[in-house]
């Protein structure tokens, strides 16, 4: 499903250069849930950005779902992204001045999904994520556990193959932690979507299906 | 998809308060300030009223004496320029009269006579206009009764007048007064018509009175010598042409007639100065500029209203990067989940053009409001400022009437072009902006 050759990544700026990733190789296949753990400024969140077409690397080559997305025009990544793609972040990334519905709905607008349609998918997601009752609401009025759910509703809604989560509960109390840790695999073993998780939390990577370690930009195991 | 956005942008407005009012103010007043421009521009040249033929009319209003050979452009004009004033009424009877390609042509006189009035038993002074028959042919003048004087009756210095409904109800408490006698500047004329009040914002036509020139050439005479005294005077003349573009035939024609008048031994010689203007081109003509200096005006007015358009625009475009800045993160999400670069240039364009569209309504009003409160100022330009005002005139100009359809456009356009200024660059800087950059930034 995921194929990651020669990765590397280097941020540099006018005084300093940056090797955040150096000669990554991994592969992940269809319907696993991996966990990338390391110490922080390690490159699991670099390397999670990589995969998710959120960031361009320095050299290498990403093989998403048999496809080849290095060197893709903007609006290709776009699309495929859309289409493919699910995030879950740790601070949710939710638009504070959109509603619930709108901020699920969100992939399904810039997919041109009729409004009834998307109305629909959204309300059987937040129903999925235990959610019906705060629709209407803005994420200010939300709990961070809540707020969490929402954001992985907002990543399936759209029935992508992968779903990137990065510290999704890194936020949260140990409770919200393993409601929504609870989700991920569900979504894992009832739809078989693939998960890339980072996360910093040994019990929850040992939950999952494989773990890859970092450690200064390189894969340690 | 659309609602949506409404939504989000009605969320944003109610959230940022301050800079909503900002943003939506500033539009406004810019609006409004160009709404004013525009309405000053439509009153004085746009076919209105009973000045319903300004399209086509042309104005010769000024008499240039320069020395011979001199060029009526740039700033060598000055050195050769002797004097220039109205037009002599005897120019305009001698080589005027004589055009052939205009439709009409009508030598006027702006004045301000005493007529008595026996009710009261005073002398009132009212704006009058000294003019001939083609006068009735350049405007659309509603006759209550009788009709205007005749080529026969200016010849023949007949003392009939015209007068306007206000002063016939002052002077005999009714319309209907064909024949009666009035006396005007201690002279006996009778009422040949009556016609509806013209709005003092239609200087052109505007006048209380409208007599025969032939029974008042008395209060032309004007000191110099005799050459000057026939080429400068009180008058100026009105020329209807068949069609907008005749302008340049006329002007050929008149410049012909001029060689007649411009002997070559003479010392002086009179110039038209490009002359005849329209009625844009007239209202930009200053008392002794070259014709040039008209465009350099116009073009300094262009500018104004362009800085105008600008400087709100730039104001703005400041207010967006700094909204912008506190979006960074909505950006990254979105472009995460799929939004293109124009997607999000397409709604920062939209946010914004509703806002300013917001603007641009409050602006319509707010003009409409300052429209009513300074209408009396606004409306008196330079050719009728001194002269009593017809209270009625002014009230019947509504601003409905200038605000049609054509006006609504141009707002809508106006609001898009300030967005499109305002927005263009922050909402392009930002749309491009990395998704993993934008995400950080909270």
């Amino acid at each position: 499903m995921i194929t990651v050759r020669d990765l590397s990544k280097v941020y540099r700026t006018e005084e300093i250069e940056t090797q955040a990733l150096e000669n990554v190789n991994l592969h992940i296949d269809e319907g696993e849930f991996v966990s990338i753990m390391g110490p922080s400024g390690c490159g699991k969140s670099t390397l999670l950005n990589l995969i998710g077409l959120l960031d361009a690397p320095t050299t290498g080559s990403i093989e998403i779902d048999g496809r080849r997305v290095d060197g893709m025009k903007d609006s290709h990544l776009a699309e495929f992204r859309n289409r493919t793609l699910g995030f879950v972040f740790q601070s949710f990334h939710l638009i504070p001045s959109l509603n619930v519905l709108d901020n699920v709905e969100l992939p399904l607008f810039y997919r041109h999904v009729p409004s009834k349609e998307r109305r629909r998918l959204a309300e059987e997601v937040l129903a999925r994520v235990g959610l019906s009752h705060r629709m209407k609401h803005h994420p200010g009025q939300l709990s961070g556990g809540q707020c969490q759910r929402v954001a992985i509703a907002r990543a399936i809604i759209g029935n992508p193959k992968i779903i990137l989560a990065d510290e999704p509960t890194g936020n949260l109390d140990s409770n919200m932690g393993a409601e929504v840790m609870n989700i991920l695999h569900s979504l894992n073993q009832e739809d078989h979507r693939t998960i890339v998780m980072v996360t910093h939390n040994e019990e929850q990577a040992r939950q999952t299906s494989r773990i890859i370690r970092f450690f200064d930009g390189h894969q340690i195991n | 998809m659309w609602k949506t956005y409404l939504r989000q942008i009605r969320y944003l407005l109610k959230e940022n308060k301050f800079f909503s009012l900002v943003y939506i103010l500033g539009t406004a007043l810019s609006i409004t300030m160009i709404m004013l421009i525009l309405i000053t521009y439509y009153i004085n040249t746009a076919n209105i009223g009973v000045e319903d033929k300004r399209d086509r009319m042309f104005f010769f209003t000024r008499a240039y004496v320069v020395k011979p050979g001199t060029d009526a452009t740039g700033d060598k004009f000055y050195d050769g320029l002797q004097s220039s004033s109205p037009v002599g009424h005897k120019l305009i009877e001698k080589y005027m009269y004589p055009l052939k390609t205009p439709e009409a042509k009508s030598l006027v006189v702006n004045m301000q006579s005493v007529v008595y009035n026996k009710t009261k038993q005073v002398n009132e002074e009212m704006s009058a206009i000294s003019t001939d028959a083609d006068f009735w042919k350049m405007f659309s003048m509603r006759f209550l009764a009788g009709g205007p004087f005749s080529d026969v009756d200016v010849k023949s210095n007949a003392r009939k007048v015209v007068i306007d409904e206000s002063t016939a109800r002052a002077l005999f408490g009714k319309t209907d007064v064909v024949n009666y006698p009035i006396d005007i500047d201690w002279k006996e004329y009778r009422v040949c018509g009556v016609v509806e009040d013209v709005p003092s914002y239609l200087s052109d036509a505007y006048a209380h009175l409208w007599l025969p020139y032939t029974t008042a050439t008395s209060r032309f005479f004007r000191g110099g010598n005799n050459d000057l005294r026939d080429i400068q005077g009180p008058a100026k003349m009105y020329l209807l042409g068949y069609e907008r573009s005749d302008q340049e035939l006329i002007r050929q024609e008149m410049e012909h007639q001029i060689q007649k008048l411009n002997a070559p031994a003479k010392k002086s010689h009179f110039t038209l100065n490009h002359q005849p203007d329209t009625a844009l081109e007239s209202l930009f003509r200053m008392s002794s500029d070259p014709y040039d200096k008209i465009y350099t005006r116009m073009q300094v007015v262009l500018v104004v209203i362009i800085v105008l358009l600008i400087l709100p625009a730039l104001n703005l475009s400041g207010l967006i990067v700094a909204r912008m800045k506190k979006r960074g993160e909505e950006i990254g999400v979105r472009k995460a989940f799929g939004a293109s670069v124009w997607n999000i240039m397409g709604q920062l364009f939209l946010e914004n053009f509703v806002q300013m569209l917001i603007g641009g309504i409050i602006g319509l009003c707010l003009s409409c409001g300052l429209f009513q409160l300074v209408r009396n100022t606004l409306l008196v330009s330079y050719r009728t400022a001194g002269n009593d005002l017809s209270v009625k005139g002014v009230d019947v100009l509504n601003f409905f009437h200038i605000i049609n359809f054509s006006t609504i456009c141009y707002v809508i356009l106006i609001c898009f072009l300030l967005n499109l200024i305002s927005t263009l660059l922050p909402a392009w800087r930002y749309a491009r902006i990395s998704i993993v950059e934008a995400l950080n930034r909270r």
